[in-house]
């Protein structure tokens, strides 16, 4: 500087330079501090986009959303599995028939066998290689299960059904494939079609833009894009469609970092793990991986030469080469694209013919790597809140296993929606007025099995099941009667079924019956069995209101907020989710279960970062559940289930109707599933519904699906016949009646005019007799 | 379609006494207390404590789908992965919910995964399921090993000395 003022000083003093010379040496001046000033901005500029850039690129690779499988179907000789079963489990995994077996993926039904080439899947507790397996089926079950040397094999499971993902809120979701699991075929295929220079060019291609400039002229459309493969995947990840000449120099210097400091392969794996394929809903389907999914329901090692192909022409516009919506567009771009595999020598000339003799293939509506059970999803979710941020289960690649059984689930939404259907059809209510909520739970473990949140499936919305809060009517009267059965009554104890007032809030509460009749003196097996709101309240007055509502919350640790009597017939509303709690701890023998959906959550190394193990506590004693559990089953045999078709085959179960037929409830068991199931309306008006007319009858379509397995009893107590109606001690083969268990103690009276049958009581018992 | 539930009636020995080991590790805390060997082998036999291993020619194809996980446990449990032992169990009790001895063995390697609660309240489950006496006491000398695992030896001794008088 210094110098330079020097040599300046010198300059002036040795000839004063003219007005232009002068003139022209400011200006060269400022071009150079102007040219300096750009170049540093314009290096500021390129050190952003390289660090946007290769941070995206990083960040993007191994961005993953958590992936969430059901329960797998488990095979072992015995199970009561038909070959049809196994097959509508195979087609919802995505197997495809085939006569040779060669790929993982693939069955073959012969007669009554059944052979599986079985895809390679990482379980959790191990990882089972791809390999064959031969069932054989016999009179409705599996007979033989034996591997691919003829072995016999104990047991062994198909692969689980992809629920979905959690993708995150902006809609993206992708399955990210490894590079040893992108077929060569795709590589070199998509440089063939999209960027035929890609091997060579910097990021972008001069040549590749006259060429397509050219092909577009002459053609009179666009036909060609001439965007490197590079410059697409940039595109790709900033999503902008605005076409400015701005964005487009970002997106080409971006490109020309990316060339710079990435291998081309692991560019090109990126490109295919990322590029836009299509919409699904609010989701969008990003990457190969989910594409192939998507489009074909199987993974992308599976896929044939066409299918391939199918999935490149989709890339140039997935909304105008839609395969769903323009079939025929789609299948020409599809043979162009075969076309091009041939001519770069990439298929043979009859692979090429037969690819293009094929038709498209694509399937829609399957349920495979969709977020088709939301409501289940939501529980997950709900489940996993306390442990994993919403940032783990969007992008760390997890791997969730659930309880979820599909077969389960697409019944109980079948038996959901088609009921409600058919009860607007049969009341003359209009149509889509009923809505409706099921929870389905393994009665033993509280595992969820299928949820419905709505009568419309794999529809995203409000989840009914877990957040409606409805009043539950008459499914709280199992608490009534077990707080008395814990305070010494029992099933014979006669209870009044008889008009009762009851100051409530400052005002008199004067609950009726159905009937709006007093049946007077009733025995508890009956209160209960037919609902009787009367001899109910009467009994829940007795036992205390107090009482009733702290053993709500001692079973489920839920509060009652209402502490009146109205409690006692249910004015008290809760989610299906919630009853369902509550139910488990009678179905499961007494055991209180939280209603779990998670089995395990593993990283994308697959080492578990959770396990949700098995839980339960015993909140009954086994004796009183056992006593109660009678009683719940003449509900299904005498009283206001007694219109289910399955009212006799060993199950048990409680109606519930709020005031004014605003809400339709059934929640019912067997020995292996808990149903719970809601109708009503949103806007909480009444449907006219009981809950034996409505929720009862979806519980009858789920079961016939289902098959009951007959409760299995408790062992305890001696069982004694009683007249239903009455609480008499009867012959076992009069009219209506019911064994219960019954105290030692217990002082009974017998029917008259219908004999006892001697030989099946006690010394004891006689002796009773002899006394009264 | 109707579901048979599987028919598990009796759960043969099953080779190898490592597990029982690790297990009797787990409880050698409390030297004292004069009982019954704590975890029997799968399954629990009151007649004789060390039953012969399954013979080795006895091929998978007799093995019951619940005993081929229980084996399954007993592998990852003997290598240390009680995670995969609880998985497995908990495997065979979706398949056979009914089999109070599955819930006895879920306790016992909860138990040992240092969760008494747990543990006691898997005890009380296969007491519930429990289809004998014999079964029953299995049940309770794990909740007599839960409850000491809790801190509680003086009602740990008193179920002891309950069972203790009872052979099966």
């Amino acid at each position: 500087m210094a110098e330079r003022r020097v040599a300046k000083a010198r300059r002036r003093k040795s000839a004063p330079p003219s007005f232009g010379r002068r003139l022209l040496r400011r200006a060269l001046l400022g071009v150079l501090v102007v040219g300096t000033l750009a170049s540093v901005a314009v290096a500021g500029y390129l050190f952003h986009l390289d660090r946007t850039i290769t941070r995206t690129f990083e960040g993007r690779r191994w961005s993953v959303p958590a992936v969430i499988y059901a329960q797998p179907l488990e095979l072992y000789p015995g199970a009561a599995l038909t070959l049809a079963d196994v097959t509508r489990e195979l087609h919802r995994l995505g197997y495809e028939p085939s006569a040779n077996l060669s790929t993982p993926g693939s069955y073959k039904r012969t007669g009554d066998r059944l052979e599986i080439h079985l895809r390679a899947f990482r379980f959790m507790e191990h990882a089972r290689g791809s390999q064959r397996i031969d069932l054989a089926f016999e009179g409705g079950r599996l007979a033989a299960l034996r591997d691919g040397t003829g072995r016999p094999v104990p047991l062994l499971r198909l692969d689980p059904a992809t629920l979905g993902s959690f993708f995150p809120s902006h809609g993206e979701d992708r399955l990210v494939l490894t590079p040893e699991q992108i077929p060569p075929l795709l590589r070199e295929s998509l440089k063939a079609v999209e960027d035929r220079n890609f091997d060579e060019h910097a990021g972008f291609d001069l040549a590749g833009i006259a060429r397509a400039m050219w092909v577009n002229l002459r053609a009179g459309e666009v036909q060609q894009g001439g965007s490197t493969l590079t410059q697409q995947l940039v595109k790709s990840y900033f999503l902008d469609n605005r076409r400015t000449l701005e964005r487009k120099l970002r997106e080409l210097a971006m490109a020309v970092i990316l060339d710079a400091r990435f291998e081309k392969q692991d560019i090109l794996d990126a490109y295919i793990n990322e590029i836009y394929l299509g919409q699904d809903g609010g989701r969008a389907v990003h990457g190969f991986g989910l594409g192939s999914q998507f489009y074909f329901n199987r993974p992308l090692q599976e896929l044939g030469v066409d299918e391939i192909a199918t999935l490149i022409a989709v890339i140039r516009g997935p909304s105008f080469y839609n395969p769903f919506r323009n079939p025929e567009r789609t299948l020409a771009r599809r043979n162009l694209v075969l076309d091009k595999m041939l001519r770069n020598e990439l298929i043979s000339a009859e692979v090429h013919q037969r690819s293009r003799a094929m038709p498209l293939k694509v399937v829609r509506g399957t349920r495979i790597g969709g977020a088709y059970y939301p409501a289940f999803m939501d529980l997950v979710r709900y489940e996993l809140r306390a442990l994993y941020r919403d940032d783990d289960l969007t992008s760390r690649g997890l791997r969730i296993f659930t309880t979820l059984k599909p077969d389960v689930q697409d019944a109980v939404e079948a038996a959901l929606a088609g009921t409600l259907a058919d009860l607007e059809h049969s009341r003359k209510l209009p149509a889509e007025s009923l809505q409706g909520a099921v929870v389905v739970t393994a009665s033993q473990t509280g595992e969820v099995l299928a949820v419905a949140g709505g009568r419309t499936a794999g529809f995203q919305g409000f989840n009914r099941a877990l957040e409606a809060r409805r009043p539950i009517g008459s499914l709280i009267k199992p608490v009534v009667y077990l707080s008395a059965l814990e305070q010494g009554y029992h099933l014979a104890s006669m209870i009044d079924d008889a008009s009762v007032n009851v100051e409530q809030r400052g005002r008199t509460w004067s609950p009726r019956n159905f009937d709006n009749e007093a049946h007077g003196p009733v025995p508890l097996v009956r209160g209960l069995g037919d609902s009787l709101n009367l001899a109910t309240v009467n009994l829940g007055l007795a036992l205390g209101v107090e009482q009733v509502a702290e053993r709500l919350t001692s079973l489920t640790g839920m509060e009652a907020k209402n502490r009146y009597p109205s409690l006692l017939l249910g004015a008290e509303a809760l989610t299906p989710l919630e009853v369902s709690a509550l139910y488990g701890t009678f179905a499961s023998g007494g055991f209180y279960m939280p209603p779990k959906a998670v089995v395990a959550v593993l990283d994308e190394s697959g080492s578990p970062l959770s396990r949700h193990s098995l839980a339960l506590e015993q909140r009954i004693a086994p004796e009183t559940v056992g006593t109660l559990n009678r009683g719940l089953e003449a509900v299904m045999r005498w009283g206001t289930g007694k219109s289910s078709r399955f009212a006799r085959a060993g199950t048990a179960g409680k109606t519930g109707t709020s005031d004014d037929y605003r809400d339709s409830w059934f929640a019912g068991f067997d020995d292996a599933h808990l149903s719970v199931i809601w109708v009503g309306a949103d806007d909480n008006t009444s449907t006219g519904l009981t809950g034996a007319a409505g929720a009862l009858k979806v519980w009858d379509r789920i079961m016939t699906h289902l098959g009951v397995q007959p409760l299995h009893h408790l062992a305890g107590g001696d069982l004694y016949s009683i007249e239903y109606a009455s609480g008499l001690l009867a012959h076992d083969g009069c009219a209506d009646v019911v064994e219960v268990p019954l105290p030692r103690e217990a002082a009974l009276r017998s029917k008259p005019g219908c004999g006892i049958n001697l030989r099946s009581i006690t010394d004891r018992l006689r002796s009773w007799l002899g006394n009264d | 379609m109707a579901r048979k539930r599987l028919n598990i009636a009796a759960t043969p020995a099953l080779p190898g006494l490592t597990f029982t080991a690790l297990l009797l590790v787990g409880c050698a805390a409390t030297p004292s207390s004069p009982r019954p060997p704590a975890v029997p082998p799968v399954p629990p036999s009151d007649t004789a404590p060390e039953s012969p291993p399954a013979p080795a020619s006895a091929g998978p194809s007799t093995a019951s789908p619940t005993l081929a996980l229980l084996r399954q446990s007993e592998r990852s449990a003997d290598g240390g992965d009680l995670g995969s032992a609880i998985a497995y169990v908990e495997r065979a009790i979706r398949l056979d919910p009914r089999d109070g001895s599955l819930w006895l063995r879920l306790g016992r390697l909860q138990l040992a995964a240092n969760r008494p609660d747990v543990a006691e309240q898997m005890a009380q489950k296969a007491i519930a399921l429990a289809a004998n006496r014999s079964a029953q006491r299995d049940g309770w000398l794990l909740v007599a090993d839960a409850r000491e695992a809790r801190g509680d030896a003086e009602a740990a001794a008193e179920i002891r000395a309950r069972w203790r008088t009872f052979r099966g």
